[in-house]
């Protein structure tokens, strides 16, 4: 692993800006601890030397400079434990008592260096506190040592937590780091593989952090792109198969029409069949293009208030004839008065056209096809409904496949792209298309949500005018 | 006639030059868009067929110049198969016709020749006639030596179309556009279906049939000649 990368990785720059946070937090809490730790031993000190003068002065004022000095000296005698600076002066600065040699000057002085002249001849740094009485003047010391560990100890806790920190804070973040820059290591790879071709590659998710969530998106895209990519190349081998058929037919009329100009014969009917394959081959063409284009498409800009009864009536009007050649029949069952969706009418046509003709074509002579419309709660939807034979339920998810045909059909007219032009402009209205039995045959439901209006219906509209729809 | 060709495809510009000039039009051919808009706008035409794409400016940007100037020449759009919503925008942009291709020949000359005349026999028609047979546009009805004919509103709006076309070819995508509304070809045989039901209305019961077809290509309205 690249420890440039895992430095220069979000998580640890993060936590380096955190660190940078804490050194300062705690220089700033230090300081201000450590001032108040120093007042408050200045303060015990300056309070025990007090206490001391204190005492000291009612012995002379009780006895004056001659019971002091003897004090003095009684306290300054070598059993005495305690560390301190004691010494009693005449007022020419000539030393009376004490273990100090020397008259330091009047006041209190916060750290003065002496060695003290008792057994202890200690040097040490002192808090002093010099007073004049009437004849003497006293001076009282306490030792500093004991301040100063405390204060040296308080600032190597302070530094060593500050750094244990600080540590601490990069330490995480170079896991995080580096756990980040493990997964995106990861997903780079993938997305190299798909890019080189493997296109099953998918980035292994384990945890549901950002990083983790973007690769379950990556991943559907991935499965996403790599089911488009299927069905482009078996819609591309798809295309490539059926418009070999036509095209081959073709040239075989063509050259037939050839040699028959070189006999002399008449080639028309050779041409004219070269004519009708070709016408075939524009008209796969069209509604490949019209399926792709449609797919591509996104937005309702051009759609507008579509009321489907007419459209239904046109078309059963269109229709009817042709079923009636076929020995067949279509009706459309009377339903409400008006069902107006918002959609594209030309696009709305050709789905109906395919529908209808999709039933015509595939039922037997003496199949009963109906169309209804219905106008549900929250949804319109057409049904287009024959007496055939159907589809079998395993076959029914794979009719919208382009180019799909069942076996059965394989000899009847069509290019099998009907069904997935129905499906292209279904999706484009937000409409859902639903194969069911129809006991017998198939019945084809297409319901175009959330856009129903106020629609009387008209078999109700007897009893009272009931409103079949809603607003 | 005069009519302006604007098509970058050489081989396909020849076939549509060639076409037109035997049937007895001049026409002057363009390769670009730019020379197609001047051409329409120094010179007069009678009828301009404009090809969606072009190089220099494209056919849909031209007929909008076209309008825009106020010039009024009567346009067929080529628009490429499967552009279901160019034909509407050229249509909106001010197009009188369009034409898909690939198409035949036969198609583009009977839209050639239905534009040409369309315009000066829209106005105020209210009852159509030909031969013996006539449609009440107002009435909506339709008798043929004064005997009255049940139409159904399909086959009354098939000769409608027809009738209107009289002496002119009316092709079947035309009528499956005009009749229809449908800008796409059914599977299914609709129009020889319609036309052979209205046939057996009009023209089996007499002695003198109106309705022809025209094989390949359509169907003519026209009395005896």
């Amino acid at each position: 692993m690249d420890r440039a990368n895992i430095l220069s990785g979000a998580a640890f720059r993060t936590a380096t800006h955190a660190a940078l946070a804490v050194v300062a937090a705690f220089s700033l809490t230090g300081f201000v601890s450590f001032s108040y730790l120093r007042a408050t031993l200045d303060a015990t000190l300056a309070q025990q030397v007090r206490t001391d003068e204190i005492m000291l002065h009612d012995i002379y004022d009780a006895g004056g400079k001659t019971d002091l000095v003897q004090a003095i000296s009684e306290i300054n005698n070598p059993l005495s434990q305690t560390p301190r600076v004691i010494g009693v002066f005449d007022t020419d600065g000539i030393k009376l008592a004490g273990n100090i040699d020397n008259l330091p000057p009047l006041g209190t002085s916060r750290r003065i260096e002496l060695t003290t002249t008792d057994h202890h001849a200690k040097s040490s740094s002192y808090y002093l506190n010099s007073t004049r009485f009437a004849d003497v003047t006293l001076v009282l010391g306490q030792d500093l040592a004991l301040t100063d560990m405390a204060e040296k100890s308080f600032l190597w806790v302070l530094l060593g937590a500050g750094v244990v920190l600080t540590v601490a804070i990069l330490a995480i973040g170079y896991t995080a780091s580096r756990s980040s820059l493990v997964k995106l290591t990861r997903l780079e790879r993938t997305l190299d593989l798909v890019s080189q071709g493997q296109t099953d590659a998918r980035v292994p998710v384990k945890g549901m952090d950002q990083i983790d969530r973007i690769a379950d998106r990556v991943n559907a895209h991935l499965e996403r792109l790599s089911s488009l990519m299927l069905s482009t190349r078996t819609t591309a081998a798809a295309i490539a198969h059926d418009l070999r058929t036509p095209l081959s037919r073709a040239f075989l009329s063509l050259q037939e029409a050839q040699s028959r100009l070189e006999k002399g014969q008449d080639p028309r009917a050779a041409i004219e069949a070269a004519d009708g394959e070709l016408t075939g081959l524009g008209r796969i063409f069209d509604a490949i293009l019209r399926i792709a284009r449609i797919g591509a498409e996104t937005g309702r800009h051009d759609f507008s208030d579509v009321d489907l009864v007419p459209i239904l009536a046109d078309l059963t009007e269109t229709f009817a004839p042709i079923a009636e050649e076929n020995g067949q029949s279509l009706t459309l069952i009377p339903g409400p008065a008006a069902a107006p969706i918002s959609g594209d009418s030309r696009m709305l046509r050709q789905m109906l056209v395919n529908l209808i003709q999709n039933a015509l074509t595939h039922c037997p002579k003496g199949a009963a096809v109906t169309l209804a419309v219905k106008a549900e709660a929250t949804a319109t939807s057409v049904e287009v409904a024959d007496a055939g034979l159907g589809i079998p339920e395993a076959e029914r998810a794979r009719v919208f496949d382009p180019f799909f045909r069942l076996d059965r059909n394989r000899t009847t007219p069509g290019s099998g792209l009907g069904l997935a032009l129905v499906k292209a402009i279904a999706d484009r209205h937000g409409a859902t298309v639903n194969l069911s039995d129809n006991e017998p045959g198939l019945k084809v439901t297409t319901r175009f949500p959330g856009n129903v209006r106020l629609v009387k219906n008209v078999s109700s509209a007897s009893d009272g005018g009931k409103l079949a729809g809603l607003g | 006639m005069k009519i302006l060709l604007a098509e970058d495809d050489d081989r396909v510009a020849d076939f549509i030059v060639n076409g037109l000039s035997e049937n007895g039009h001049s026409v002057e051919r363009v390769a670009d868009g730019c020379d197609a808009l001047s051409y329409c706008l120094y010179n007069s035409a009678d009828l301009a067929i404009l090809d969606r794409m072009m190089p220099g400016m494209d056919g849909l940007s031209v007929l909008k110049a076209l309008r825009a100037a106020t010039n009024d020449v009567p346009v067929i759009f080529l628009t490429a198969l499967g552009d279901v919503d160019e034909r509407v925008e050229g249509l909106c942009a001010g197009a009188d016709d369009y034409l898909a291709k690939p198409f035949h020949f036969s198609e583009l000359q009977a839209r050639v020749t239905a534009l040409t005349r369309r315009r000066k026999e829209m106005a105020d028609i209210t009852v159509l006639e030909v031969h013996d047979l006539r449609l009440d546009l107002l009435a909506r009805t339709a008798t043929r030596k004064g005997q009255p004919i049940d139409l159904q509103s399909k086959e009354f709006a098939l000769l409608d179309v027809l009738m209107r076309n009289a002496g002119r070819v009316v092709t079947r995508t035309m009528l499956l556009e005009q009749v229809w509304d449908f800008n796409f070809e059914p599977g299914t045989t609709v129009v020889e279906t319609h036309v052979s039901r209205l046939r057996a209305k009009i023209d089996r019961p007499f002695d003198v049939p109106l309705l022809h077809t025209i094989r390949n290509t359509g169907y003519m309205m026209h009395g005896p000649r």
